[in-house]
């Protein structure tokens, strides 16, 4: 079975510590949401993973072999991240076809019905191209080429709420077609809590959760209600974040509680994910 | 798959500006003397007495240059290797710099034959006692390229990959040590001296008028440029 294995990676660049001994992996065919706030270490594992940067220590393998400097590894992987390493004077057309000669294959299909619904043109060059098109020109190559996982940093910057519906759609559609497993990095998570399967949480440059979505929410509350009686009932509870405002406080807990257990004016209420993700990393 | 694609896509991009740079120096070199010498002075003008050679030595540094910072974060984004890249930029080196050897014969060629050109022989061939159209100016063209692009890449390397501070003081060396060793052989004494003389006499194939001595040397040059660009680029981040 194909899977990527992070084994306590370390990166630090001179004193600082970016990533602190970051294990997981990658299972074949999930959607996973790599969250975290910024400068939290998301993209420096997305760089290592994908050969652009090398870690201080630690392993990351695929099928057993490392994919540090492995062209046999890395034909499984793409990233595609948030800034631009296209050249800037080269046609959208050109940047697609030099793909399909790194990779041997491309789906043009896809690609061709996507630059259709987006309206791309592909005689464009990539340096005059808003944002937005820029984020749908890197989409496009990404979710045409033939590789199993496929890490998305940032992937919706400058994408208008049309434009992200309709990712959304070929992305799901892809994954129907030809499943994949895709790593998404996003501040979005609102939006994105749909396609979600698993998260990886990374908070100073350690991961915090790594679970299914289900479950992390699932181990979770919110308890609402006044502040007195909320702060009279805290220390029963295993609280990971507390908001007070005029008066009335939200409490977030990784228990499993029952409503009619607790005084009256307190509301039990279940967490969603970017509420987790703000409790969590505060 | 890799290698064929990255080769290629360097190829493309050295061998562009190769037309651009051939057609400028067509203009300057054939053309302005024919202006000069038809319309203006009425005599036939002397070429350059470097003919092409230099102004390609110049440009293959260039190219060398642009090889390296130009596509390197394009090729990693595609799934290469830093070994792929660098092999690649060998390969192109070998391929652009047997292009410009040839070329350079070709238009000594041409230059040899236009009337109103009235050409001299150049440093190279009074030097070794060649003809400048010969296999012997091929080879020693085609090392020439090798190295200059050699020179130009590991330039772009270190640009790319050394902090600004660095560069300067790698900048400063580079200007001070040969006064540096100036001054230490000028005290040097004479026995020494005339060792020295002798050593480079034999590296550069003076004394015997033997141009291949200077292609070795210009090739080991080469391969220390080449290793020392190897040593940059095997853990060079994409920024």
């Amino acid at each position: 079975m194909t899977e990527i294995i992070i084994n306590n990676i370390q990166k630090n660049y001179k004193d600082k510590k970016v990533l602190k001994h970051i294990s997981t992996k990658f299972e074949p065919g999930k959607i996973y949401g790599l969250l975290g706030r910024n400068g939290a270490g998301k993209s420096t594992l997305m760089n290592l993973i994908s050969n652009r940067e090398f870690p201080t220590s630690g392993e990351m393998t695929i099928n057993g072999e490392t994919v540090t400097e492995n062209e046999k590894s890395q034909a499984h992987i793409y990233l595609s991240s948030e800034k631009n390493y296209f050249s800037k004077d080269f046609k959208v057309k050109k940047i697609f076809k030099s793909a399909e000669s790194f990779y041997g294959e491309f789906d043009w299909d896809l690609a061709t019905k996507m630059i259709d619904r987006f309206g791309l043109d592909i005689n464009s060059k990539i340096g005059g191209l808003s944002t937005g098109y820029n984020s749908i020109t890197k989409l496009i190559i990404a979710l045409c080429l033939p590789v199993d996982f496929i890490f998305l940093d940032e992937p919706i910057l400058g994408l208008d709420a049309n434009h992200r519906d309709l990712f959304y759609e070929f992305l799901m559609e892809t994954y129907a077609t030809r499943p994949r497993t895709f790593v998404i990095a996003t501040h979005i998570i609102e939006e994105m809590e749909k396609i979600f399967e698993h998260i990886i949480l990374i908070k100073n440059g350690e991961i915090i959760d790594d679970g299914d979505v289900e479950d992390l929410l699932n181990s979770s509350v919110m308890l609402e209600g006044d502040s007195e009686k909320i702060a009279a009932i805290e220390d029963n509870f295993n609280v990971f974040y507390k908001h007070s405002f005029t008066g009335i406080s939200k409490l977030y807990v990784k228990n499993k509680v029952d409503e009619a257990q607790l005084p009256e004016g307190i509301s039990v209420n279940k967490l969603n994910l970017q509420e987790y993700f703000v409790g969590r990393t505060n | 798959m890799k290698l064929v694609a990255n080769v290629k896509d360097r190829l493309v991009n050295s061998l562009k500006p190769l037309v651009i740079f051939y057609g400028f120096y067509l203009f300057f070199a054939l053309l302005t003397p024919f202006i000069v010498s038809m319309l203006i002075a009425h005599e036939n003008v002397v070429g350059s007495p470097t003919g092409v050679i230099f102004p390609s030595f110049i440009y293959a540094a260039i190219i060398g240059m642009l090889m390296v910072t130009l596509r390197f974060n394009n090729s990693i984004q595609f799934g290469s290797s830093r070994k792929t890249i660098f092999i690649s930029y060998q390969i192109n080196s070998i391929v652009v710099s047997l292009i410009l050897a040839i070329l350079n014969i070709v238009f000594t060629e041409i230059m040899n034959n236009i009337s109103w050109l009235n050409m001299t022989s150049s440093v190279i061939d009074n030097l070794y006692k060649v003809n400048n159209v010969s296999f012997e100016i091929l080879v020693f063209s085609f090392v020439l390229f090798l190295l200059s692009i050699s020179i130009g890449s590991l330039s772009g390397l270190l640009f790319k990959r050394l902090k600004k501070i660095t560069l300067m003081f790698l900048g400063a060396a580079l200007v001070f040590i040969p006064m540096v060793l100036g001054y230490i052989f000028s005290v040097l004494p004479q026995s020494a001296k005339l060792a020295v003389f002798d050593f480079f006499g034999t590296i550069l194939g003076l004394q015997g008028k033997n141009i291949w001595a200077p292609v070795l040397t210009l090739l080991v040059i080469c391969l220390i440029f080449n290793f020392i660009s190897w040593l940059v680029i095997r853990r060079q981040p994409v920024k």
